[in-house]
């Protein structure tokens, strides 16, 4: 744990709350990057964090700083994801309209500057998104800790608290599943 | 169809995690079976695409509502662990007083407009810094356009990056160090930073540029030169790179944007150069550590296995799709004119805090994209 993050943790657990908002702004863009990814949807995403900020909050004095602190926020933002998606599961099949979702604006200004590739770009990335969200949770999540965080096998077992044969298979299927969205959607 | 077992040797070959003995087996099963390559072409495919997801932001600062609730519902930190409190001491640093930080900031808006200047036209003597500083008190740090001044170091011909055998010496030669700064002659600035963005999106690698270089972009501004920063890049990545800004892109009749490079180890000074010009203290721009043990190394490229023999890629004028590293990889990209006094921009801050850190054996990689038109 860096040296400001044990700073911020002990001032918050002295009853320096804002402490704890230095925290937040310092890692709410990597966790809700990740949750967006695992729920699908900007809204959803913000409760996913913060609803991790506020478990982690509430066990601060339990963090035993021999992890990072952003790894132990993670690993409670993963789960909080991960259970959000099971209890929406039903909901959202009925519910969601996937031509809404995912349409993310492209970051990089010299894109934007080409309309015909931006709105490629766009239908790509719908595409994509679109086929992801399509998968269970389980092997969404997967996919996520691998292609997007760049987590190990090892470390994704530890985090989701499965062997490490239940992650290569789930990986092996939901990248079946996903070549089949995804051709399914081309063609 | 293939087996699944040897679908599930390709999906873990895929992600890196496979013993070496079973890496043989998936590269043999590659080299024997069409079903196999087209596969994992496929996979491969798939995995660039979602590696190339924009990487998604909040929209609002979620602090507010974060401690609205701690507040509103009463919540309490849990109780303190021994550890913790052993461990949340607070660190020196923390007892420093509050004016320190307006006078860092105050030598810090001085040292960037004159250690920019020297950043960018390659003096390394430290007792040569003041003297600089005094020559250099206009608000904005000094524009440096133009070809690159000559250089030490070992010079590329990036058309000559065409030759497989040319790739692999550089690669090879890359593989030397973990820290390098190469200095580009480009006919065209502009577009040599146009296709790092597209080399590195494939490859997962998130350009954050900073306003002054997004400005410039956006109104297409040529004769710019150009910063690139980038961390955790594979050697044969960066031989790519080169290869894509030195090669004629497919169906245009364009000289490509770069024609060379020298290529020199990012020495103490650049670092340092560069710590000052980010914000940040030289330690936290050290280079990464050597290539862990052999059963750690990436796994060997597959371009001859998948893209076929040599002589049918030479003629493909794009540079060869390798197996991507792990994601959120971040680069950097500043405009050399444009880093002014007013000090690390929230792009550069929002680089900072969202690297990863570095991997052992990766390369830390500064690329100065000179205009030669300028």
């Amino acid at each position: 744990v860096s040296a400001d993050d044990h700073c911020l943790i002990a001032e918050c657990l002295q009853g320096r709350s804002e402490a704890f908002g230095e925290l937040v702004r310092r890692y709410q863009d990597r966790l809700y990057n990740t949750a967006y990814r695992l729920v699908g949807n900007a809204e959803d995403a913000q409760d996913v964090v913060q609803e991790a900020f506020l478990s982690a909050y509430q066990s601060l004095g339990g963090f035993k700083g021999d992890s990072l602190f952003f790894t132990w926020l993670y690993r409670i933002a993963v789960n909080t994801a991960i259970s959000l998606k099971r209890k929406q599961r039903v909901a959202l099949s009925i519910h969601s309209d996937p031509d809404q979702a995912g349409v993310v604006e492209p970051l990089d200004p010299s894109e934007e500057s080409r309309p015909e590739h931006a709105a490629e770009q766009a239908e790509e990335e719908r595409r994509v998104h679109q086929a992801l969200g399509r998968l269970s949770p389980e092997h969404r999540t997967v996919l996520v800790l691998k292609e997007m965080e760049g987590q190990k096998y090892e470390a994704m077992a530890e985090l989701l608290g499965v062997p490490i044969g239940t992650i290569r298979s789930r990986l092996h299927r939901a990248r079946l599943e996903l070549r089949e969205l995804l051709s399914r959607d081309e063609a | 169809m293939l087996p699944e077992r040897y679908c599930q040797l390709l999906t873990a070959y895929l992600d890196g995690e496979l013993s070496p003995r079973r890496r043989k087996t998936a590269l043999r099963l590659l080299r024997r079976s069409a079903r196999a390559r087209s596969l994992f072409r496929k996979l491969q495919s798939d995995s660039q695409r979602l590696r190339a997801l924009p990487q998604p932001v909040p929209a609002l600062d979620l602090s507010p509502r974060v401690l609205h609730a701690i507040a509103q519902q009463g919540l309490r930190p849990g109780p303190l662990a021994d550890s913790a409190v052993a461990a949340a001491a607070p660190p020196a640093a923390s007892a420093l007083p509050g004016w320190l930080g307006l006078a860092v900031a105050a030598s810090l808006l001085l040292a960037i407009t004159g250690l920019s200047y020297l950043f960018f036209s390659g003096l390394q003597a430290g007792d040569q810094i003041e003297q600089v500083v005094e020559q250099q008190p206009a608000p904005e740090v000094a524009p440096k356009k133009g070809p690159p001044p000559e250089e030490p170091g070992l010079k590329v011909a990036l058309r000559g990056l065409g030759s497989q055998g040319e790739r692999k010496r550089l690669t090879q030669e890359l593989r030397k160090e973990t820290s390098y700064r190469l200095s580009l002659a480009c006919r065209d600035s502009l577009q040599a930073v146009e296709r790092l963005q597209r080399a590195l999106r494939t490859r997962g690698v998130q350009l954050v540029m900073d306003r002054g270089a997004r400005e410039r972009v956006r109104r297409k501004e040529h004769n710019t030169t150009y910063l690139f920063y980038a961390e955790n890049l594979e050697a044969d990545e960066l031989t790519a790179l080169l290869h894509h800004l030195g090669v004629v892109a497919k169906g245009s009749a364009q000289e490509p944007p770069c024609e060379s490079a020298v290529v020199s180890a990012l020495t103490s000074a650049h670092r340092r150069d560069l710590a000052q010009l980010l914000g940040v203290s030289a330690e936290n721009l050290a280079a990464p550590a050597r290539a862990l043990p052999a059963k750690d190394v990436p796994m060997p490229p597959l371009d001859t296995i998948i893209e076929g023999p040599p002589a049918e890629k030479a003629k493909t004028a794009e540079p060869p799709r390798k197996v991507p590293l792990p994601p959120a990889r971040l680069a950097l990209v500043l405009a050399a004119d444009a880093v002014g006094p007013a000090g690390p921009g929230s792009e550069i801050q929002r680089f900072l805090q969202r690297r990863p850190p570095q991997r052992p054996g990766t390369l830390q990689v500064l690329l100065v994209l000179h205009d030669v038109r300028a």
